[in-house]
């Protein structure tokens, strides 16, 4: 049942398809992980076109030679680490144009955010925690990222972005520490909210894993 | 201090359960799917056009060059050419004529010889001077 297995999982049987079926076969990597490596390469580049540009380069990359991604051991780090390196590479070449990633940086003008049937209260709050992920350098929003939106491990997290691990492990602290004064008076208000919630929630959602670092 | 020395473990989960409800806040465009399978569509289509063109190019040379081989195997099963006698196969026919009759051996050699010149000349072979300046035998228009 591919309800039951991990995105790892999935796209690892991606890469097996794409290795059976050439190319074609990327339409279901595409619809497999789209959505989680534009949000990705958008920590990144701080601009969902910029974000979208990364995401269409690196699949083109395993189109034209599908064989780097299907003998890669971790093909879900590996595919996370091809978006971040062409993010990064977009990012360079519009280094000129930084003032104008500065006016964007407290906006969010640029997302592409789905009509909700939950009601306008919780993109709202999804707003501010992108406000404030675009608030924190790149290295700790993608180190936060990976390990919330993702659940890599830090082990995972420190290959894809080619850092040691304990580097990525305070990476990440320091970004929750920055995160939690950023958002810490909407969590007091929330933590009734989500006290009341999470019970469903932990059913329904995977939680995160905790690692000691 | 440690950045989260100051934060209790369930502010610092209450946080990532924050982050976490926010994943979903961005999908990508309407056009990102179609400009990706798009191309790898375009791109399986040129691979195997190409795959395509080199077959048939291979399999039109290869019978190319049976055609070549069929004609040259053709053209030399048809090429008449002078086969000029050995003496091995006059001294022998010589035999056979002195067997047959009661012949002198230097008789039969000339019999055997006028034989082979008669049968030349029967084919419309005659020798005549070549490029070179010596006599070679040529296929005369109207062999008798």
């Amino acid at each position: 049942m591919t309800l039951d297995l991990s995105i790892p999982q999935l796209v690892q049987q991606q890469a097996q398809r794409i290795a059976e079926l050439g190319s074609p076969a990327v339409a279901g990597l595409y619809d497999l992980t789209s959505q989680r490596l534009v949000r990705f390469a958008a920590t990144i580049t701080r601009n969902q076109h910029d974000a979208e540009d990364a995401v269409a380069s690196a699949l083109l990359k395993i189109v034209a030679d599908p064989e780097i991604f299907t003998r890669a051991n971790h093909p879900w780090p590996f595919l996370l680490q091809i978006v971040r390196n062409d993010a990064l590479q977009i990012l360079r070449r519009k280094k000129r144009w930084a003032s104008a990633k500065l006016a964007i940086t407290n906006a969010l003008a640029d997302l592409i955010c789905p009509n909700r049937v939950d009601g306008a209260e919780k993109k709202e709050a999804s707003e501010k925690v992108w406000l404030a992920l675009r608030q924190l350098p790149t290295e700790q929003a993608e180190v936060v990222v990976l390990k919330i939106w993702e659940e890599l491990t830090f082990q995972e997290i420190s290959w894809t972005l080619e850092i040691p691990l304990p580097t990525a492990a305070s990476r990440y602290r320091y970004a929750i520490a920055k995160l939690s004064e950023m958002l810490g008076h909407q969590i007091e208000d929330l933590s009734e909210s989500l006290a009341g919630e999470s019970s469903q929630f932990s059913s329904n959602r995977p939680s995160i894993r905790r690692e000691e670092v | 201090m440690r950045p989260d020395d100051q934060h209790q473990p369930e502010d610092l989960t209450a946080i990532e359960l924050r982050i976490q409800q926010a994943s979903d806040l961005v999908v990508p465009s309407d056009t990102l799917r179609g400009r990706i399978v798009g191309e790898a569509l375009r791109r399986h289509r040129d691979e195997q056009t190409d795959r395509k063109i080199l077959r048939y190019g291979f399999t039109l040379l290869l019978a190319s060059v049976c055609v070549l081989f069929a004609f040259a195997a053709l053209e030399k099963r048809f090429e008449d050419r002078f086969k000029p006698v050995t003496s091995e196969v006059l001294l022998r026919r010589a035999d056979e004529l002195r067997a047959e009759g009661d012949l002198e051996p230097a008789e039969s050699l000339a019999l055997a010889y006028d034989e082979w010149r008669m049968h030349l000349k029967a084919s419309g072979w005659t020798k005549q001077p070549n490029a070179l300046g010596s006599n070679g035998y040529k296929r005369s228009a109207n062999p008798e």
